[in-house]
């Protein structure tokens, strides 16, 4: 059933790892099945970490898009840190009806971007989810441009629910990567290492990854 | 309630396929599958129901045979036996059925047949309160078995109290005191309880253990005691029936040598906290109360994060319509405040869910407590540093085992944790068919063997 997308498997330009991150009940994991799958459901809350493959063709480029969906509760963050590396693009999301999953990007999900990103150049993405909920609406749209301004990110408001503004929330974010060349260079990496090398690399202490 | 009982009833659901026998709507894509392989499902179910009621058959006649070259000292297994043989009409078909999936206020899932249960002579207070009841009769014998490492804890906490390290709230009460518990002081009763001796128990049904609920638990005389352990370790890893398994869980558990009355609903009365008085304590019982008096001042922050996750909990079971939310809600609020050092952390809801579809609500906190507090320790409080340590436990064995899957990962820059954390915390729900049996029990077998090791090795692959 899955094999649509398994042909376009086959070949890709760039391989872009992406990272949703926010509070608990944005919407991270609805955002990223009304991206890849364009479906709504009732989804259960993500237990540590989930993540989904998406085949995409961005500014002319075939892309194969990894995308990682976190858990939101506060104490996985001890488990989620390590997500944050390697990652060419983070979306952090909060819900346009709840000011706290607001205030906590700055008071806490921009901070453990800080601190655990590996990545320099990594291209940062406020969305604002749920703006189906008008009447709820609670951030304005001119805060989350102000916040956007502030931090050096981009902006979008959607709707994982309706499907408004989704696509163009993800394209717009690899549009930026695909526009940094020292992020397009890791996502052909990656790539090249998969053409060239028969065998992957063999580890040479039991893992360097530890620390 | 009784329409939603009846599309639970699982001929029906059978004939549709719209949900397997655990209520659980089978996704649309999965659908055709569901249908070829619902069938296996059905034989490879009534293989399990016919090899534990052949082993419950078993164990009544041997339990019978024990008991007349028994001493007058072990009089209480004459009663255990007794029960079991009334039990003789054991049949699969009224598993799940409790009366508390009719009318209770919680769940109304899983109920098979609207059959009425037996009046079961040792079973004086099932009708008490809806959200309690006892297992069946015949499942006492595993009950009591396990039930002797709920003891031995029990002692093994009560010898750490006495060095000053002991972990505060692990709820074991063996020994019920007969004394008259009044409503107000039943908390104070609890802890009293922990410190008293448990030879003093009179409540018949745990009379069995009385003898073995000395400084330490002989584990020889358990064995030759339980010559089945082994049987019922084979039984277990092959996946327990449906009917039973609720019931099997709470025997496993310990659940009723755990349950001290009126602590869930001292846990839940609306404006009391559980260690109403315990400012009046002894400096021990101050030790022994310290997370209930922290949970005094501490704003209970986890509401909001549990109110977020019940309507995401099973989303679409029709199990989970308001009254069993509501349920789920008191399930959580009570661990959470009976062990604050947790609270609520996700994926607690989805084993709470569980339990509730399998067992009545009370039934279902001690059991849940049981599983938290005994065997995930340090898993789900606000470090989950047991979790971390597991993982990277489990990631030294495949890096042992499958290496060139490793090596993979590794290429990948994927830490196998990524893809088997969730699965860990998750204790294998949502994972794998409901149906498939044996995935549920993975768990259970480390209540035989009092070791995480066999969790490892169930799920290498």
């Amino acid at each position: 059933m899955d094999s649509p997308s398994s042909q376009e498997s086959v070949g890709f330009d760039y391989l872009f790892k992406l990272l949703l991150i926010g509070d608990s009940g944005v919407g991270k994991s609805s955002l990223l099945l009304s991206f890849t799958s364009d479906s709504f459901q009732d989804l259960s809350p993500t237990i540590g970490v989930d993540f989904k493959v998406k085949y995409a063709d961005i500014g002319g480029k075939k892309l194969k898009l990894a995308i990682w969906d976190t858990a939101g509760q506060e104490r996985f963050r001890t488990l989620t840190s390590s997500y944050y590396r390697g990652a060419q693009g983070i979306i952090m999301v909060y819900d346009v009806t709840r000011r706290e999953t607001f205030t906590n990007l700055s008071d806490i999900w921009a901070k453990e971007i800080d601190l655990y990103s590996t990545n320099q150049d990594c291209i940062k993405m406020l969305v604002g989810n749920k703006v189906d909920k008008e009447s709820e609406r609670v951030v304005m749209k001119k805060e989350g441009i102000n916040f956007a301004r502030e931090y050096g990110c981009l902006f979008i408001e959607c709707s994982a629910k309706t499907r408004l503004n989704v696509q163009q929330c993800f394209e717009e974010l690899v549009l930026k990567i695909l526009d940094t060349p020292s992020l397009l260079a890791e996502g052909s990496k990656v790539l090249k290492k998969n053409i060239f090398k028969q065998k992957p690399p063999q580890p040479d202490t039991s893992s360097s990854s530890c620390c | 309630m009784k329409a939603k009982a009846a599309v639970l009833n699982p001929s029906l659901i059978v004939l549709e396929h719209k949900r397997d026998a655990y209520g659980f709507a089978v996704r649309p894509q999965h659908l055709q599958r569901y249908r070829e392989y619902a069938n296996i499902y059905k034989e490879e179910e009534e293989e399990r129901s016919d090899r534990w009621k052949d082993f419950l058959d078993r164990q009544a006649e041997s339990a019978q045979l024990a008991v007349n070259g028994l001493s007058t000292k072990e009089d209480s297994t004459i009663l255990h036996a007794e029960t079991t043989l009334q039990d003789a009409d054991f049949s699969l078909e009224n598993g799940v059925t409790g009366d508390y999936l009719n009318d209770k206020k919680g769940f109304d899932g899983l109920t098979e047949n609207v059959t009425q249960k037996e009046d079961e002579p040792m079973e004086a207070k099932t009708h008490r309160a809806q959200i309690w009841s006892e297992i069946r009769p015949s499942l006492h014998a595993i009950e009591e078995m396990m039930s002797l490492r709920v003891v031995k804890k029990i002692n093994g906490m009560r010898n750490e109290q006495d060095a000053g390290v002991g972990k505060p709230l692990s709820s074991i009460e063996e020994g019920r005191p007969a004394k008259g518990a009044s409503e107000e002081d039943s908390e104070e009763e609890f802890y009293d309880v922990e410190r008293s001796d448990p030879t003093q128990d009179v409540h018949s049904n745990e009379s069995v253990t009385v003898p073995l609920t000395g400084a330490t638990v002989d584990m020889a005389y358990s064995e030759s005691l339980f010559p089945w352990n082994e049987e019922l370790e084979c039984l277990v890893q092959g996946g327990v029936p449906m009917a039973l398994r609720g019931e099997l869980w709470q025997a496993f558990v310990g659940v009723r040598a755990r349950r001290v009355e009126k602590y869930y609903q001292d846990l839940l009365a609306p404006d009391s906290k559980p260690g109403d008085g315990a400012e009046h304590k002894s400096s021990e019982s101050d030790i022994i109360n310290g997370p209930t008096t922290d949970f005094l001042c501490v704003p209970e922050k986890w509401k909001g994060q549990i109110e977020k996750d019940l309507p995401r909990t099973f989303p679409g079971h029709p199990a989970l319509d308001e009254d069993g939310r509501n349920a789920l809600r008191r399930l959580l609020t009570a661990y959470a405040r009976h062990n604050p050092s947790v609270g609520y952390c996700q994926a607690m809801n989805f084993f709470a869910g569980l339990l509730l579809l399998l067992m009545p609500e009370e039934n279902a906190f001690w059991a849940l407590m049981g599983i938290l507090d005994d065997y995930f320790d340090g898993y789900y409080s606000e470090e989950m540093i047991e979790s971390q340590v597991d993982q990277l436990v489990f990631e030294e064995l495949v890096r042992e085992r499958f290496p060139k899957l490793v090596n993979h990962l590794d290429y990948l820059g994927v830490q196998v944790a990524w893809v088997t954390g969730p699965w860990f915390l998750s204790i294998f729900m949502n994972m794998l068919p409901w149906e498939s049996g044996q995935f549920l029990e993975s768990g259970m077998c480390f209540f035989l063997k009092e070791t995480e090791s066999c969790y490892f090795e169930q799920h290498l692959l």
